[in-house]
């Protein structure tokens, strides 16, 4: 019986351990995760049900256990599809990870920073996951912060936000051991909720702590920033989920699921106007991280009108985006063409590098949720929900959109714009092109057949299975 | 399946004259695939007439609970004159490019013009709002990156930048109608709209349409006055034209006072638009007065619970309009046939848009009526205005563009008449004549005057004939800049930057030395609006 926390959480982290001596081999580090994230991906998706597999007459039965100083690791077959999608992001973002100028650890480090989100969402009791939250911000320093460059207050502002978040989440811990017993209107459980709830708004950069979010985004090279944040979105989403699985007194709060709706709708207009206002470029994806985690706990807060379905769904759209706009960003930075990240820097982008500027600006527009795009099926669906639950809401989600457009409108204007003196032409490389292409084609093929890329993704929302039952 | 077949001719044709110039270019082998394969797509669609309404689903999107949407076409009276108007302008367009044939880069545009009609019938003939939200998206798509590939000077690129963001807006508009409507009838197709949800639609289609904002950004480069442009410039209206049939509860939805402000404003922005039209020094400028003066006549018609009849005004702006703009060169010698295709706009008895007028005026004559009929006479008199000042005798023309550039119009002539008498059940009618009757006495009024006070098409030395030129001047310019409505963009841009202003604060106050202890003071004051319960809307 082989254990699966084995596969999928000790190897990888061993073999990530054991890539660092060979940090300076960055192709070799590289190839070895990648294609250790690729085969973790396809047994993930591959694994069956019954979580044994039959190969020339020999059957192997996988255990879902591993206990670890008293502390148990668990992965059956309802996490696959979380962790199938943790490793796709690792192998995604490390295949082409030799392109940038990033840290020469980013192979060994990607690996262990995923195998560690993969036990945040196995370890049980499932608090103590957040001490390994912590090991990951600390991990994740080296890479945001390579060596020899400056410390910038972004940085230690992540630090001290996320290690508050922790302490957070852990005192609420404590207290909920007095919860089980206590009644329902017990004080105990306010502040509980409240522990909880400001510990996921640190962990997630939730408006008005978000500040970390642009300001790291603006220091750190953004291939790095785009893996992180991607990752720590898609875990901590699923994370906070399972909190509202597990205690039925933080999901019957009354009016908890509408005020997720309004706290996400307002980050929805906030995010839309400070991105419509920025004049630099890489801060914009704080701003999207931002407005993605407010559709998502607006999504959270729909889930009695199929909310928890769109959370799922949104994963694969929302990867490509930040994918295709952490490359064309990181490319046009490592190039030399944005020495201070200002957006006007890009002034004719869309004549001298045409890749690079359609991949910024169809990336901008699948975060819009403009039909024809990947986000689209599933933006739709939290448009009509919040119509359904609360039309006069939808102010919110207006100005959200407008702002949104206002800066696509911006972006255009400064791509199109005819240029007072000759610049030469931004060199492509046919690799560029073809990635950006891909990206593209992704977005449109997934958002004309919807049907048969998203749906499989909703299997991440097995395991909560309290969660579906209060909104069947 | 005869929906897809057309699609497939079309698409067919795009792919062929592009691998056949790539392999060996030939402009003539090129303009004849285009010309055959638009012309087999307009004959399947004339014979379609036959078969009407027609449904085909394209594509399911089913999947358990989580989508289970359709992306359909439906083909009935409501679209499909103007999917025979579209198929005639994308036909006609290629006939008259002939002038341009010397020009290498003409096999493009004409694939360009089959793409542009191909994708804009997708959205003419989408039988629910996603299927129309998708086919809008592409359009504008495409439309975006040609514009960018033209590589524009830098007031017209800002001009596109505009054009597409307020394409965006009413892409989002529609969304929104759709999400409103879901409320009400989840999965609902056009036909049912539901009547909460009417409004929004109507604002779709005004946003797309140009009567909102009413200065529609319109680029008046040199690249685009060819056929395609023509083309690229009608085509997405004719899709918010379709959509615009469909609204038949506006006025039992909308509060009195929000109707009639509706109209008054659409009542304006004809007139005013009409004026601009007939007013222009040439016949491009005029164009986007053209197309916001019809299809305000449209909206109106919609506004009075009448939308059916908008189909009148909507073929006028296209099929009319089209014979006006494809004619170019301007050729003396032949001007007869745009002349010719005032027919499609007089609004006479028994004409295409005799049916109009009931959509507009309806019940009874009022003030409004008669604010209609001047709109209506100041187009047929800029009409008539463009297509007597056709001054150029060409001589230098080859020989097949001498008959392809006319017959090209006449295509045009011929399909008005066809949907004269074909276009839909009650098509030939009577009409409320007395209408079109004063809307023609002042037209002849005004020829009256203009020969009385000696003036000649083209008109170049107004300012001595005139009387009052200079006053006339000076109030027209008023009424422009009043209506250009660039205090209101100029105070929305203020207002954006305002806001911009106060982001940027808050953001550098968060982002600061304090920032953490100022992130911490907001959130407090948002828990404690939370917790104290304050009401939103």
């Amino acid at each position: 019986m082989i254990s699966l926390p084995l596969i999928w959480i000790a190897f990888p982290l061993i073999t990530g351990v054991l890539l660092i001596p060979f940090a300076k081999n960055r192709r070799l580090s590289v190839s070895v995760v990648s294609i250790i994230s690729l085969l973790l991906t396809i047994l993930a998706i591959v694994l069956p049900k019954e979580m044994a597999f039959v190969i020339f007459g020999h059957r192997y039965e996988f255990n879902p256990v591993f206990f670890l100083l008293g502390r148990m690791l668990s992965i059956n077959h309802n996490a696959a599809v979380i962790i199938a999608l943790l490793y796709l992001v690792n192998f995604s973002w490390n295949l082409i990870s030799t392109r940038f100028k990033v840290s020469q650890y980013f192979g060994s480090l990607s690996l262990i920073t995923t195998a560690l989100w993969v036990t945040v969402l196995a370890i049980e009791p499932f608090l103590y996951a957040a001490v390994i939250v912590a090991i990951i911000t600390l991990i994740s320093i080296p890479l945001l912060s390579p060596r020899g460059e400056a410390n910038r207050p972004g940085l230690f502002r992540y630090l001290i936000l996320q290690l508050l978040a922790t302490s957070l989440i852990l005192l609420s811990g404590w207290m909920l051991a007095g919860i089980v017993s206590a009644p329902s209107a017990s004080p105990l459980i306010f502040r509980a909720t409240v522990m909880v709830l400001l510990g996921f708004i640190l962990w997630l950069g939730v408006f008005p702590l978000n500040s970390w979010l642009s300001m790291l985004s603006d220091e750190s090279h953004h291939w790095v920033v785009g893996m992180l944040l991607s990752m720590r979105q898609i875990a901590l989403i699923i994370y906070f989920l399972h909190f509202l699985d597990r205690f039925a007194w933080l999901r019957n709060l009354p009016n908890i699921f509408k005020d997720m709706q309004l706290i996400g709708l307002v980050i929805i207009a906030f995010g839309g106007i400070a991105a419509a206002s920025q004049k630099s470029i890489r801060r914009l994806f704080g701003f999207f991280f931002l407005i993605e985690t407010g559709y998502t706990l607006l999504s959270i807060g729909l889930a009695a009108h199929g909310g928890l379905n769109q959370v799922a769904m949104s994963f694969i759209p929302r990867l490509i985006s930040y994918w295709l706009w952490a490359f064309t960003v990181a490319s046009l930075s490592d190039q030399g063409n944005l020495k201070l990240g200002y957006l006007n820097e890009l002034s004719g982008l869309f004549y001298r590098a045409p890749f690079l500027a359609s991949g910024l600006f169809f990336s901008l527009l699948n975060l819009l949720g403009v039909p024809l795009f990947a986000f689209f099926p599933v933006r739709r669906l939290v448009w009509a929900g919040v119509a359904g639950s609360q039309t006069s809401w939808l102010i919110f989600l207006v100005i959200g959109i407008a702002s949104m457009i206002v800066h696509a409108l911006n972006l255009l204007r400064i791509f199109i714009q005819p240029e007072s003196e000759t610049r030469p032409a931004t060199p492509e490389a046919p690799s560029q092109k073809f990635f950006i292409g891909l990206g593209i084609l992704l977005l449109i093929v997934v958002g004309i057949f919807p049907h048969f890329f998203l749906p499989y993704w909703t299997g991440i929302l097995a395991p909560f299975t309290n969660l579906f039952n209060a909104f069947p | 399946m005869y929906i897809l077949a057309i699609f497939g001719i079309l698409a067919f044709a795009g792919v062929a004259i592009l691998v056949s110039q790539s392999l060996k270019p030939k402009t003539a082998r090129a303009w004849l695939i285009a010309l055959v394969a638009t012309t087999l797509a307009w004959v399947a669609m004339l014979f379609l007439r036959l078969y009407l309404p027609t449904n085909l689903t394209i594509l399911s999107w089913e999947a358990g609970e989580l989508f289970n949407s359709k992306l359909t076409l439906t083909l009935d009276y409501h679209n499909w004159p103007y999917a025979i108007s579209l198929l005639t302008i994308c036909m006609a367009a290629i006939f008259t490019d002939t002038t341009q044939t010397n020009n290498p880069s003409a096999p493009l545009r004409w694939v360009g013009s089959i793409t542009i009609a191909l994708i804009n019938l997708v959205g003419l003939l989408a039988g629910d709002p996603l299927t129309l939200a998708i086919a809008w998206a592409l359009v504008d798509i495409i439309e975006l990156l040609y514009m960018i590939n033209l590589q524009l000077n830098f007031e017209n690129n800002q001009v596109v930048a505009t054009s597409f963001a307020i394409r965006l807006l009413s892409l989002f508009a529609l969304l929104l109608a759709t999400a409103v409507g879901w409320h009400d009838q989840p999965g609902f197709s056009l036909h049912a709209i539901p009547s909460n949800a009417n409004w929004v639609f109507l604002l779709a289609v005004s946003l797309r349409l140009g009567i909102l904002p009413l200065k529609l950004p319109f680029l008046n480069a040199d690249e685009l006055r060819q056929g395609m442009a023509v083309l690229l410039r009608f085509a997405p209206a004719a899709s918010a034209l379709a959509l615009l049939t469909h609204l038949s509860s506006i006025p039992q939805t909308l509060p009195p006072v929000w109707l009639l402000t509706l109209r008054v404003v659409t009542a304006l922005a004809m007139l005013y638009s009409a004026l601009m039209f007939a007013t222009r020094p040439e016949k491009f400028a005029s164009r986007p007065y053209w197309l916001v003066a019809l299809s305000s006549f449209a909206v109106q018609c919609a506004l009075q619970g009448n939308p059916l009849a908008s189909r009148a005004w909507g073929l006028a702006l296209l099929l009319s309009g089209a014979l006006l703009y494809l004619f170019d060169p301007p050729i003396r010698r032949i001007r007869f046939l745009p002349l010719v295709g005032i027919v499609g706009l007089v609004g006479l008895p028994y004409t295409l848009t005799a049916s109009g007028w009931e959509g507009l005026i309806g019940a009874g004559f009022s003030f409004r009526s008669f604010i209609f009929i001047f709109s209506h006479a100041l187009l047929l008199i800029g009409y008539l205005r463009y297509a007597l000042e056709s001054n150029i005798a060409i001589t230098a023309l080859e020989k097949h563009a001498r008959i392809t550039f006319p017959t090209g119009l006449v295509l045009i002539l011929q399909t008005i008449l066809i949907l004269n008498i074909t276009g839909w059940p009650g098509v030939l009618t009577l009409g409320l004549w007395v209408a079109p009757v004063i809307s023609l006495l002042l037209v002849c009024l005004s020829v009256f005057a203009f020969f009385k006070l000696g003036l000649k098409v083209p008109f170049t030395n107004l300012e001595q004939r005139l009387p009052f030129y200079r006053i006339a001047h000076a109030v027209l310019t008023g009424i422009q800049s009043f209506f250009s409505l660039d205090w209101v963009y100029t105070a929305g841009s203020f207002l954006g930057k305002q806001i911009g202003k106060v982001t940027n604060l808050v953001t550098e106050l968060v982002e600061g030395e304090g920032g953490i202890l100022w992130s911490l003071v907001f959130l407090i004051a948002l828990t404690t609006l939370f917790i104290a319960g304050v009401k939103l809307p």
